[in-house]
């Protein structure tokens, strides 16, 4: 699902921020990417999301070469994954149901079809009865619920966080992840950047470790 | 998950429509076809027409004065355009009346002169003539001239009789030329002047305020396209977050643009509105001073107000300046954005 071969990025000022990575996530997996803020997580997101492009290196997203993607296939790539940002990023002058409907009107849906999408998609994250509000009026955890509806309404195969826990406390976090859990259960491809290791351990899944642009050999990892 | 591991990328990954295989077998799979995808296209469309109405409703101070900054720009040239088509109109009318003045011998007997003037008038090429006798030109050239003096002072009247001749309207330059020749060919006519330079002089000059009045307009309206493409910037970059998020979930750049092209034409479209509206107040205020002014020339404007053709190219010519200027605007944005 996710191939990286000896990717390097290098931004303008100078500074190598990934250094040879190479990796492979098959689908079906679910897989955290960890390392102290500056490892090169974000960079490394921004490379899979399409948002950077690597300075060399291939990429390989979805069968999707994305190194050497045109700039108007980019949105083709975006709608077959789910994006959760650490800082939710919902449409505040939207109500919780058109922002959730917001992938599905993109990819040419019908407003029924986006009903009951949306619908479905809410209930998952417990927050139906909270359709008709606007972000503003929500917890914090209640905002980054609606964004995890929003990047899974599409049903998209993969699915991409940014520190989906990063302002919640020890609860709410346990919460979100099991709700990753169900949706890996379901055959989604999951990779989640986290520098919380507590939220990582209880479950058995792949980690990647990132530091200074590295990856680390797995037998150094946070298992080890 | 694996690391560090080599392997031939094309071989080894499962080909694309694997990957596009539904997830989830929990509701049934939903169709996109075509038409869907037109509906939501149009859908899309009226939202963005309809939510960019009302951005620039809640933001009336802001748009208003676009708006009538783009007036002000397009009032200008269209003035211009209006005096410019109402003149040229008029030009056309005063070529058609060329005048003619014929001097007579001064020698040509009171007989003589009534033959001659009877043969004009059956002349089917003329439309219409004044007789001068030589006291009435003399009276008219010391009215005009103030040397009543000198003109006194002289033993007889120096001035011929004159005849001044209005060609008829049909005829074509070498038409008049040969009336013209037919005249000087009278024993009686001592000489014969067509006076057409004049004519010709106004007619070069409305050329040179044609192409300059083409040139400022060109000028304006790269002017309009500036300005306006910096106010739509502002409201781009106002809903920069809003961009990201969009393109972010799958918007392509078509999606993102719309709402801003709409809101360029509505500019377009109200400081055209307002342009017209301007000209047409500001001549309708104008246009008995210009009817008294040109009444001295025996000339009237009848309608000072720009036709509906070009009130309606004025339109149309806005709002693409807004769609163009949006479109300008939008791209800076989609560029700088992921």
């Amino acid at each position: 699902m996710i191939h990286f071969d000896n990717v390097n990025k290098q931004y303008t000022q100078g500074q190598a921020a990934l250094c040879d990575v190479t990796f492979t996530v098959d689908k079906g997996e679910m897989a955290f990417i960890t390392g102290h803020s500056g490892a090169g997580k974000s960079t490394l997101l921004k490379l899979i999301t399409a948002m950077e492009r690597p300075s060399n290196g291939d990429i390989w997203v979805g069968g999707h070469q994305l190194s050497r993607l045109p700039a108007h296939r980019i949105p083709v790539v975006r709608r077959f994954m789910g994006i959760i940002f650490q800082e939710h990023r919902l449409l505040m002058d939207r109500s919780v149901f058109d922002n959730v409907a917001l992938p599905l009107e993109m990819a040419g849906y019908s407003a029924y079809d986006i009903a009951r999408r949306v619908r479905a998609a809410l209930d998952k994250v417990g927050l139906l009865y909270k359709e008709k509000y606007h972000p503003m009026a929500l917890s914090g955890g209640e905002q980054q619920r609606v964004g995890i509806a929003r990047a899974v309404v599409n049903k998209p195969a993969l699915l991409i966080a940014d520190e989906p826990s990063g302002n919640l406390d020890a609860d709410l976090s346990a919460e979100i992840m099991s709700l990753f859990n169900e949706f890996n259960r379901v055959g989604v491809t999951i990779l989640i950047a986290t520098h919380n290791i507590q939220l990582i351990q209880p479950y058995r899944h792949g980690v990647l470790t990132l530091r200074q642009g590295r990856l680390l050999p797995e037998a150094q990892g946070v298992y080890a | 998950m694996r690391m560090d591991e080599k392997r031939p990328v094309r071989q080894a990954l499962p080909n694309r429509k694997e990957y596009y295989q539904p997830s989830t077998q929990a509701n049934r799979p939903v169709q996109i076809t075509h038409s869907t995808k037109f509906r939501v296209y149009l859908q899309h469309h009226f939202r963005s027409a309809k939510g960019s109405l009302r951005d620039l409703l809640n933001n009336f101070g802001v748009s208003s004065m676009v708006m009538l900054m783009i007036a002000i720009a397009l009032s200008l040239p269209l003035a211009f355009a209006s005096f410019w088509y109402n003149s040229a109109h008029m030009v056309q009318s005063w070529q058609e009346s060329a005048q003619m003045t014929l001097f007579l011998q001064k020698n040509a007997t009171a007989a003589e002169t009534d033959a001659f003037l009877k043969h004009i008038k059956e002349d089917k090429r003329v439309q219409s003539f004044q007789f001068h006798t030589p006291e009435q030109a003399l009276q008219q050239f010391q009215a005009s001239t103030g040397m009543q003096d000198v003109l006194r002072g002289l033993p007889e009247n120096p001035l011929p009789a004159v005849v001044t001749l209005y060609p008829a309207l049909a005829l074509s330059e070498a038409d008049i030329k040969q009336l013209l020749d037919d005249l000087t060919a009278k024993p009686i006519v001592e000489m014969a002047q067509l006076d057409l330079s004049w004519i010709k002089r106004l007619g070069a000059l409305l050329q040179v305020v044609e192409r300059a009045l083409l040139l400022v307009a060109v000028v304006l309206a790269l002017g309009i396209l500036f300005v306006m493409s910096n106010s739509i910037r502002l409201a781009v970059t106002q809903r920069k977050d809003e961009i990201e998020v969009i393109k972010l979930v799958g918007a392509n750049d078509r999606y993102v643009r719309r709402p801003f092209l709409y809101l360029g034409m509505y500019y377009g479209l109200g400081g055209g509105l307002l342009a017209c509206v301007g000209v047409s107040v500001g001549s309708w205020w104008l246009l008995p001073h210009i009817n008294t002014l040109l009444a001295t020339y025996d000339q009237q404007a009848t309608g000072w107000f720009l036709p509906v053709p070009v009130m309606l190219c004025i339109l149309g010519g806005s709002v693409m300046l807004g769609w163009i200027s949006a479109w300008i605007a939008v791209r800076q944005q989609l560029k700088n954005s992921f």
